[in-house]
C-alpha cells in the first residue's frame, strides 16, 4: 500500500472518480423515495415514537395482572386480548417497541464501531496488522452466529445488554469485511498519498480521508443489520435471553403464550405481527438503500 | 487446484481448533459454578466438593484439562457428561441426525423457491413486477424462526393433522411418517430463508445479463430461455452458492428456535440444555459438532465452486 505513487496508471485516463458509486448510465438519486420507502419510513418512525412516548398512550400498565380475564379474545377494552395472566396485550406489544428498538441499536452501534475501526485498520495500515485482524475476523465468521450468541450470553449471562453485546460481537464481521474492504480500494487513491506527503499521521488520514469516503456501503450495512439484529434479538428472547420476564418482550412474549397457540392463536399472532412489521420496515429501508447508493455490493440482507 | 484444497482445509482445522479452545476455556473459565457444584447441590461441604472436583479432573490446570480434553476429542471420545452419567459422544450422536435432517430439508426448501424466483425477478428487474416479487420477499424474511414455526405448528396441528405429531418419529422407526413430521418444521426453517437465496441470485443475475457475452449470446439469435437459465444462471452461481454455504450456519439459529417449538430433539435444544444444566463438557462437544457441520457446509461450497467456474483457483 506504501508505495502507489509508483502505480502504473496513464495520465491521461485517471481512475473513475467514485469507485463505489454506480456506473455512468445511473444517475445519482436520492437515497430513498417512492411509495415503499415512505412507508417503511414511516413505521419505523411510528415504532421510535412509541417506544418513547408508548407509556403515556397505554391504556394499562404492560405488567398489570389482571387487567382483564385471562386469554380473553379482541375487544372493547382491550383492543389486542389479554394474555395467559390477564394483563392487556395492547399495552405489552406498545411497551415491547422499547427493549426490542434499544437491542439493535445497541448491537449495530457496537458493532459498527469495533468492525468499522478494525476493517479500516486492516486495510489501510497492512501487512501484520492486516493479516492478525482478518485472522480474528475470519474466525468469528466461520462460527455459525446463533451459536456463537448463544455461547456469548452462556458466559455473559442474559439480559437486554448482554444480549444486545452477543449480537453485536456476533455482526462485527460483516462491517469489518465491507470496511476492509472499502478502504483497501480508498487507500489506492492520489488523495491518500497527497494526504501523506502533507506530514498527516496514519490515524488522521484513517479517521478524517479514509471513514468519510467508505460511509456508503457502511450506512446500508447497517440499515440491513438494523433488522437482522431485531431478528437476532427477538430470537434470543424467545429462547429466554432477553429481558427478564414480566417486562414485555416479542421474543419471550410469544415463547410464554406458545403453550395457548392452539387454541387461543391471538395470543402469538399480536406480537408476531407487530414484531414481522417492525423488522419489515427496517427491511425495505436497507433494501432500498442498497439499491440506491450501491447496487453493485453483492451482501443479500443477511450476509 | 491441489494448493486450493489445501489452503481451504487447513483454515478449517485451525478455525475448528480455534473454536474448541474458545469454547473450553469461556466454559470452564468464566462461568460461576462448575459441573461439581450442580452435582453436589447447594448444601455440600467444600470437602465433599474438593472431591468431585478431583474426581472430574477441574482441579488441574485449565491449560492441562484442555490438552486432555483435545487429545481424548482426536480419539473420538469427547467425554462423559458428569450430570447424566451418559457419553457426551452417544448424546450427540443422537441429536445431530435430528438437526442435520432439519437443516438440509429446510436447506433444499430455501434453494428450490429462491432460485426460480430471483432468476424471474432478475429478468424483469426494473418493471413493476420485480417489486411484486421483492416486496413479498422482504415480508417472507422478517419473519423470524419463531413466528414461521409459530405458523406452522398451528397449520400442522389444526388443518394439515397427518403432517403432525407430538413427538418425534426416528428415521429408523417409521421413515416415511418420519419425513411426514418434518415437513413442516423444514418449510419453517427453509421458507423465510429462500428469499436470502433469491436476492442473492437476483442481484447476481443482472450483474451478468448486463454483461457483453449475453449481447453476443443475444445477436446470435440463441433463444431467450436458452440465455437465462444455461448462459447466465451458471456464470451467476458462484456468489449464490458461497451464500448456500453461508446459509447453513444461519440455518442453525433457526434450528435452535424450530426444534424448540416442534419439540425435537435435536443439537439446537441439547445445547440450550446443557448451557441451563451449566454441563460444559457436553456443551463443547455440541457447539464444535455444530460448527463442524458449517466449516464443512463451507467447504464443500468451495470445492464445488472451481466446477462451475474455473476462474476462481487463481484468486
Amino acid at each position: 500500500m506504501t508505495n502507489t505513487v509508483a502505480r502504473p496508471s496513464p495520465p491521461t485516463s485517471p481512475p473513475p472518480p467514485a469507485p463505489l458509486s454506480p456506473g455512468p448510465k445511473r444517475a445519482r438519486r436520492r437515497p430513498v423515495r417512492g411509495l415503499v420507502a415512505n412507508t417503511a419510513v414511516l413505521l419505523i418512525v411510528g415504532y421510535v415514537l412509541l417506544a418513547v412516548f408508548g407509556s403515556f398512550l397505554a391504556p394499562y400498565g404492560p405488567n398489570e395482572v389482571g387487567a382483564g380475564p385471562r386469554l380473553s379474545a379482541p375487544s372493547a377494552e382491550h383492543w389486542l386480548g389479554t394474555d395467559a395472566l390477564g394483563r392487556d396485550q395492547l399495552s405489552r406489544v406498545i411497551a415491547a417497541t422499547r427493549p426490542a428498538l434499544l437491542s439493535a441499536t445497541y448491537a449495530v452501534l457496537f458493532a459498527l464501531v469495533i468492525g468499522t475501526s478494525i476493517g479500516i485498520a486492516a486495510g489501510f495500515l497492512g501487512r501484520l496488522w492486516d493479516g492478525i485482524l482478518s485472522r480474528l475476523v475470519d474466525l468469528l465468521f466461520a462460527v455459525p452466529e446463533y451459536l456463537l450468541a448463544i455461547l456469548v450470553i452462556a458466559v455473559m449471562g442474559s439480559g437486554l445488554l448482554n444480549a444486545s453485546l452477543a449480537i453485536g460481537i456476533v455482526s462485527i464481521p460483516r462491517f469489518a469485511r465491507i470496511a476492509r474492504g472499502s478502504t483497501l480500494e480508498i487507500a489506492r487513491r492520489s488523495f491518500v498519498d497527497a494526504a501523506r506527503l502533507c506530514g498527516r499521521g496514519r490515524s488522521w488520514i484513517m479517521f478524517r480521508h479514509i471513514l468519510p469516503n467508505i460511509a456508503s456501503p457502511l450506512v446500508i450495512m447497517t440499515a440491513i443489520n438494523l433488522s437482522t439484529a431485531e431478528g437476532a434479538y427477538a430470537a434470543l428472547s424467545f429462547l429466554g435471553f432477553g429481558v427478564r420476564p414480566p417486562d414485555a418482550d416479542y421474543g419471550s412474549m410469544i415463547s410464554s403464550s406458545q403453550q395457548y397457540l392452539l387454541t387461543d392463536p391471538w395470543v402469538v399472532a399480536f406480537p408476531a405481527i407487530a414484531f414481522v412489521l417492525l423488522v419489515l420496515a427496517f427491511n425495505l429501508l436497507g433494501d432500498i438503500l442498497r439499491d440506491r447508493l450501491d447496487p453493485h455490493t453483492r451482501t443479500a440482507a443477511g450476509a | 487446484m491441489i494448493l486450493y484444497l489445501a489452503k481451504k482445509l487447513t483454515s478449517a482445522v485451525g478455525v475448528l481448533l480455534a473454536l474448541s479452545a474458545l469454547v473450553f476455556f469461556a466454559g470452564r473459565g468464566l462461568v460461576p459454578g462448575n459441573a461439581a457444584a450442580v452435582i453436589a447441590g447447594a448444601k455440600a461441604s467444600p470437602e465433599t466438593l474438593a472431591a468431585i472436583e478431583h474426581k472430574l479432573g477441574l482441579d488441574q490446570p485449565l491449560y492441562r484439562q484442555y490438552l486432555d480434553w483435545l487429545t481424548g476429542a482426536l480419539h473420538g471420545d469427547f467425554g462423559v457428561s458428569p450430570l447424566s452419567g451418559q457419553d457426551n459422544l452417544q448424546v450427540i450422536a443422537q441429536q445431530a441426525p435430528v438437526s442435520f435432517e432439519l437443516a438440509l430439508m429446510g436447506l433444499l426448501i430455501a434453494v428450490a423457491i429462491g432460485l426460480p424466483v430471483g432468476v424471474i425477478a432478475a429478468t424483469r428487474s426494473g418493471k413493476g413486477l420485480d417489486w411484486g416479487i421483492r416486496i413479498p420477499l422482504l415480508v417472507v424474511f422478517a419473519f423470524p424462526g419463531f413466528v414461521s414455526g409459530s405458523v406452522a405448528l398451528y397449520l400442522s396441528a389444526h388443518f394439515l393433522t397427518n403432517l403432525y405429531s407430538a413427538s418425534y418419529i426416528p428415521f429408523s422407526d417409521n421413515g416415511i411418517g418420519n419425513l411426514q413430521t418434518m415437513l413442516m418444521p423444514a418449510l419453517a426453517v427453509g421458507i423465510p430463508t429462500a428469499p436470502l437465496v433469491a436476492q442473492m441470485t437476483r442481484s447476481s443475475m443482472i450483474e451478468v445479463l448486463a454483461q457483453p457475452h449475453i449481447t453476443t449470446a443475444r445477436t446470435n439469435g440463441i433463444a431467450e430461455w436458452r440465455i437465462r437459465y444455461v448462459y447466465a444462471l451458471r456464470t451467476a452461481l458462484p456468489p449464490v452458492l458461497t451464500l448456500i454455504g453461508f446459509i447453513f450456519g444461519f440455518l442453525v439459529g433457526g434450528l435452535f428456535i424450530v426444534e424448540e417449538i416442534f419439540s425435537l430433539p435435536g443439537l439446537g435444544r441439547g445445547v440450550l440444555a446443557s448451557i441451563s444444566n451449566r454441563d460444559f463438557s457436553q456443551l463443547t462437544g455440541q457447539a464444535l459438532v455444530i460448527a463442524a457441520a458449517f466449516i464443512l457446509g463451507n467447504l464443500l461450497v468451495d470445492i464445488a465452486l472451481p466446477f462451475v467456474d474455473r476462474r476462481i483457483i487463481n484468486r
